[in-house]
This record gives C-alpha cells, sequence and structure tokens, in this order.
C-alpha cells in the first residue's frame, strides 16, 4: 500500500512543470537564503501569493524546496562575512567564519552543504516514519483533543521564546486577537469589523505573513546603513576534499544531531533556528574538545548544520498530523491551507495520501538536488552578497504589494499587509518575537471554535475537557505547561533562600 | 524603535479595557451565556495581566516611563522607513487610477534614485522589475491588475 502511494506521487512529482517549479524554486531559495536580513519565513511568505494560484503537489514541492535551499544557504554569508544569512545560522557562525580566515571556506561550505543535506534526509525519514504512526492515534481525537492540543502548541510558542516570557505571551495574544475579527461561530456577530465589509471574513491570513515578514524586513533594512559587501572574496575550491573525512569522524554528531534537529522542529514553535542552537550545545557538552568550539572547530558547524535541516522536516509532523504547526513556516503553509478549505490532520492521511507521499518524495528529493545547487550556490556566494540592497529592497517591497492584492485583488489587503508590517517592526524592535503571534494567528479560530462548540454542547459543562482519557492527559499536560513558568520561579527562589 | 516596559504595558491595559468597554456592546447567548464576547474578554484580561507585568518589571529595573530609543536608526534610516512606507500608501490610493505599471514604476524609480541608485541603473531596474512582477502576475498567474491611465 505504501509503496502504491510512492509510486503515484513520483508519477505525480516527476512532471516536467513541477521540476522547473522545484529547480525555480531552489534557485530562489538559495537567493533569499543567502542575502543576510532576509529569512526563510520572509521568502516563504512572499513564495505564497504564487503557490496559492497552484495545484497542492507543485505547491507544496515548492515550499519544501525553497527552505530546505534557504536555510543551508544562510550558511554561506556566515562563512563569508561573518553575519548569518538566516537565523538558523546564527550558532555556526563564528566557527565557520574562523575556518574561512584559516583559508578554509570552501572547505566548510562544503561541510556545511553535505551535512545540511544528510540531516534534511533524516528529518525527512524521521518524518516519514512518525506521522502516520501518529495520525492513527489522531483518528481518535475529537474537538476535545484538538482544543488542548491547541493550548498546548500555543504555550509551546511562548515557553520556547528566548528571552522575556511575557513578552513571548503578549505576541501569542496579539497573534490570538487579531483572529477575533470577523463573524463569530456562535450567533454569526460582527466583531471588531467597524462596518468594514472586508473585515467579516477576519484578518486575511497572506498579507498579514507578507506584512508581518516581508515589509517589517525592508523597513529593517533600509533603516541601516548601506550593507554592501563589495571587495570580498575567499577560495572556495576543492570543496569536497576532506569531506568523508570529517563524516567519517564525527558520523555519531551527524546521527545525533538529525534527530536531535528534527525533535525540536517538532516542538511547535521552534523551528530550524532553535534546533542548531541545542544542537551545538549538545555537541559542545559531549565533545572530547569542548575548549575548541567557537574559535574554528568543525564538530560544532557539522552539529548545527546538521540539525537546521532536519528540524524543517520535524515542524512538518505535527503540521499534517494535528494541523499545529511546527514553526513559522509551516504556520503559514496551514494558514493557507485553511484559506483553500483544506484542513491538515489525520483525515489527510486517508482522504489524499497522494498529496502526502509527494510531500515526501519532494523533502527525499530537495535535500538529494541540496548537493548540486548548494555547490552552485557557494561557487556564486560571493556574486550574490554583492547585489545591491538599494536596488533589492524596493523590488521585494513592490512584490509585497502586489502579492498581497493578488489574494483577492483589493488595495484593502494592501493596507493590512501595511499595517501588520509596522507592528511586527516595532515588535521585533522592542524584542517581542513575531512567531508565537503568527502560531496564534493559525490556531485562534481552532481554538475558539472548538471551546464554543463542545460548551453550547455541553450546555457549559467544563468537566467535559476531562472526561475522555486522552483529552483529560493532553488537559494535564497544557495545565503543567501554564504552571512551568511559576514552578521554576518558586524553585529559583526557594533555591536563592 | 525601543520604548520602555512600562510604556509598553501601559498601553496594553489601556487597549484591553477599551476592548473590555466595547464587547459590552455584543450579544449574549441565551440564559445569559458569554457568546461572541467570551474569547476578545478573556484575552483581555490576559492582556492586563501581561501589562501589569511589564509595568512591575519596568518600574523594578528603575527605568524611565517616557523613554525613546532609536536604537542605531540613523536620521536618514528613518526617512528610508517613512518613504518605504509612504509608497504603500501611494499605491493603494493611487494605483486604480494611475494604473500598476505607471505606479510601480514611478514608486521603484523614486525609492531607487533615493537610496543613491544612478539614474539609468534606477530607469532599467524600475522597468525591469515592474515588467518581471507584470508578467508574473497579470500574465502567468491571471490576476487583474489595475490598468489606470496606461489602459487608455
Amino acid at each position: 500500500m505504501m509503496l502504491e502511494h510512492f509510486y503515484t506521487a513520483i508519477s505525480l512529482i516527476a512532471q516536467p512543470y513541477v521540476f522547473f517549479v522545484i529547480a525555480t524554486a531552489a534557485v530562489y531559495g538559495l537567493f533569499v537564503g543567502a542575502i543576510p536580513g532576509l529569512t526563510a519565513t520572509m521568502a516563504t511568505a512572499l513564495l505564497v501569493p504564487i503557490t496559492f494560484f497552484m495545484d497542492p503537489v507543485p505547491a507544496l514541492a515548492a515550499i519544501v524546496t525553497m527552505t530546505a535551499m534557504a536555510i543551508f544557504a544562510g550558511d554561506i554569508p556566515a562563512a563569508l562575512v561573518r553575519i548569518p544569512g538566516t537565523p538558523s545560522s546564527a550558532a555556526l557562525v563564528a566557527d565557520s567564519y574562523a575556518l574561512t580566515q584559516q583559508g578554509k571556506a570552501g572547505f566548510v561550505l562544503g561541510v556545511n552543504v553535505t551535512v545540511a543535506a544528510i540531516g534534511g534526509l533524516i528529518g525527512a525519514i524521521i518524518l516519514i516514519l512518525l506521522a502516520p504512526m501518529l495520525a492513527e492515534v489522531a483518528m481518535k481525537f475529537t474537538c476535545f483533543e484538538y482544543f488542548w492540543l491547541a493550548c498546548i502548541g500555543l504555550s509551546c510558542a511562548v515557553l520556547v521564546t528566548r528571552g522575556s516570557l511575557i513578552k513571548g505571551l503578549v505576541s501569542l495574544l496579539i497573534g490570538l486577537f487579531m483572529t477575533t475579527v470577523g463573524v463569530d461561530i456562535t450567533l454569526g456577530f460582527p466583531r471588531f469589523t467597524f462596518g468594514i465589509t472586508n473585515f467579516l471574513n477576519g484578518f486575511n491570513f497572506i498579507p498579514a505573513m507578507i506584512g508581518m515578514f516581508g515589509v517589517s524586513e525592508v523597513m529593517r533594512n533600509v533603516s541601516s546603513g548601506d550593507l554592501s559587501f563589495n571587495g570580498i572574496s575567499a577560495n572556495t575550491q576543492k570543496m569536497f576534499a576532506g569531506i568523508g573525512k570529517v563524516l567519517r569522524r564525527y558520523k555519531l554528531n551527524v546521527g545525533r544531531a538529525g534527530v536531535v534537529g528534527t525533535f525540536v522542529g517538532i516542538v511547535p514553535g521552534a523551528g530550524a533556528d532553535i534546533a542548531a542552537w541545542i544542537a551545538y550545545a549538545v555537541s559542545k557538552r559531549f565533545s572530547k574538545e569542548p575548549e575548541k568550539f567557537g574559535i574554528g572547530h568543525i564538530e560544532g558547524v557539522v552539529d548545527a548544520g546538521t540539525a537546521h535541516n532536519a528540524g524543517l522536516g520535524g515542524a512538518w509532523v505535527p503540521a499534517l498530523v494535528f494541523g499545529i504547526p511546527g514553526d513559522s513556516i509551516t504556520a503559514i503553509v496551514i494558514g493557507v491551507l485553511f484559506m483553500k478549505g483544506l484542513r491538515p490532520g489525520p483525515m489527510i492521511f486517508q482522504q489524499t495520501p497522494e498529496i502526502l507521499y509527494a510531500l515526501y518524495v519532494a523533502f527525499i528529493l530537495a535535500n538529494i538536488l541540496l548537493i548540486p545547487f548548494g555547490f552552485l550556490a557557494i561557487k556564486a556566494g560571493t556574486q550574490m552578497l554583492r547585489v545591491p540592497r538599494n536596488i533589492l529592497m524596493p523590488a521585494i517591497l513592490m512584490f509585497c504589494i502586489v502579492g498581497s492584492f493578488a489574494i483577492n485583488n483589493t488595495t484593502f489587503d494592501v493596507g493590512i499587509m501595511l499595517c501588520t508590517g509596522i507592528l511586527a517592526f516595532f515588535m521585533e524592535a522592542n524584542d517581542i518575537p513575531v512567531a508565537p503571534a503568527v502560531l496564534g494567528l493559525v490556531l485562534g479560530r481552532l481554538l475558539e471554535d472548538s471551546f464554543m462548540v463542545s460548551m453550547i454542547k455541553s450546555n457549559w459543562d467544563l468537566t467535559v475537557f476531562f472526561q475522555r482519557p486522552v483529552s483529560a492527559i493532553l488537559g494535564a499536560v497544557s495545565i503543567i505547561l501554564w504552571s512551568s513558568p511559576f514552578i521554576a520561579a518558586l524553585r529559583a527562589r526557594w533555591k536563592r533562600k | 524603535m525601543r520604548v520602555s516596559n512600562t510604556a509598553i504595558g501601559l498601553g496594553l491595559i489601556i487597549f484591553a479595557i477599551a476592548v473590555l468597554v466595547y464587547t459590552q456592546t455584543f450579544p449574549a447567548l441565551e440564559k445569559g451565556y458569554p457568546g461572541p464576547s467570551l474569547f476578545p474578554n478573556v484575552l483581555a484580561v490576559l492582556f492586563i495581566i501581561a501589562g501589569i507585568t511589564l509595568v512591575v518589571q519596568g518600574v523594578r529595573s528603575g527605568e524611565r516611563i517616557l523613554k525613546f530609543d532609536s536604537s542605531g536608526i540613523t536620521g536618514s534610516g528613518l526617512i528610508n522607513i517613512v518613504l518605504a512606507l509612504g509608497a504603500i500608501i501611494f499605491y493603494i490610493y493611487l494605483s486604480e487610477f494611475l494604473g500598476f505599471q505607471i505606479t510601480s514604476f514611478v514608486l521603484l524609480f523614486g525609492l531607487m534614485k533615493w537610496l543613491r541608485v544612478s539614474t539609468p541603473w534606477s530607469l532599467v531596474m524600475a522597468c525591469g522589475v515592474t515588467l518581471a512582477i507584470y508578467v508574473l502576475f497579470a500574465k502567468i498567474l491571471l490576476v487583474p491588475l489595475p490598468w489606470g491611465l496606461w489602459g487608455w
């Protein structure tokens, strides 16, 4: 049965049009990832207006390929100019730049692309094995379980926030509040629409994402001084010389980082960037030479480089099985699927297995293609960094505008993009992370609707949320998560005494 | 663009109170059970709790309430931001009248010139990007971009 689905999926992918889409998405991903200041999430937000008009298979293949390429490509400026191309490369920036200064730019980037591909494949394999198993469990879920799952997902998004927990909570509340705009489920009452008909269906998701990740990035980029990287050069000859030796020596690291990265990716709210940081920390903790980390040791680069690409596959596990996004990228994808009337969840494993398997095939293909495409990107690395920002930013801005307009053909959506862009810029400037808001925006309606429907069905008996065994366990997990910051604070105070 | 935690906290509290007052106008379910107002009200209460925590943290750390810190953004950087946002507003209000091609070209050329791209390059890139976006969205994805004056 499984093989049959794989054959169907391969036939869906192996078409000239899909290959063309994948190749274009790959080049786009490599370019965006390699330019510091442009992130993989932004690349997804800008790609969505185009994939919105495509069939599901090429659209998903494009996003999967693009993100795999972008996350790896972030390592290129990390090695060449000591600036991570995307936040996911921040963990390995010190070591890889130090190696570049020793004249080993080609070597470190060769290692980066190889371990990224291996990490991506590990993530894909875990996704393929784990998702169907979890889906079988999820088949038995009702609205009570989904309510708790949404709670757990949102709580995790806040708890994994680096920095102030309270600011993570504020971000989540902003996202959730945005979903209250529009007609409510109980009485069909228009809330916070202020007579504007465009608001009746709620906040338009795609313009909001383009604003939060596209416009805010443009604002940040034009606000800083001139960031051109003229005059950089790096020796990227003999890229794959010595790779075999590194892989043999650190094969355990690669396996461990792949697994760690994938499972961190599964946690809602924790994406490739956190996966890389945790894998780097684990690597240092168990290394025989921890003193060399941070001053040009390849071991940490191997671990972080493997983990960030593995995390991408992990993020799709909760997204596909429960409809709970694992990171901002899958959050955008799920938001778009919602808009198209597709609700990710265990049913897709039965109803549209061909799309699911096509996604698996796309994951494997993208990571295999990462080697040749990545090789070319490394060769073009210094040229890509020379692309003048003062031409790129106006072009991206215009793309954001048209992309927002394209979904509903209204300039009202461009206004939404503008407002959410300013909001996200202000949030980031004040250390309020954007990721929890995005998760809130995707899950808010699910949370409210499942709660209100359950309450009306049960005549406002709150105990129904604990009557089914699985629901009770998930409820207990939620309550433990909510109380964990308080318990941690109390323990810290007790220890001080 | 940084403001103090206290100011953020106060802002959140004021916003939440406004929400709580406004939701009083929402209808309730039969038997007086809360309906459309429940979820916004719960969020508003959480906003107030988060706001109070931020205010307490801010006051404890002894920061000034009206702290405004441009966090490294220079005067010209600020003007760049205002112009980028102005470009979006320009598009919203004038694209229908001018049409996509003219609006896009004017905005791209203007922004590139402002960001100190040379005039010939600005012309070439503004034309090129406008054409590329037009072909991608209007021709391939069949999005009805406004024609405006260009349509005459």
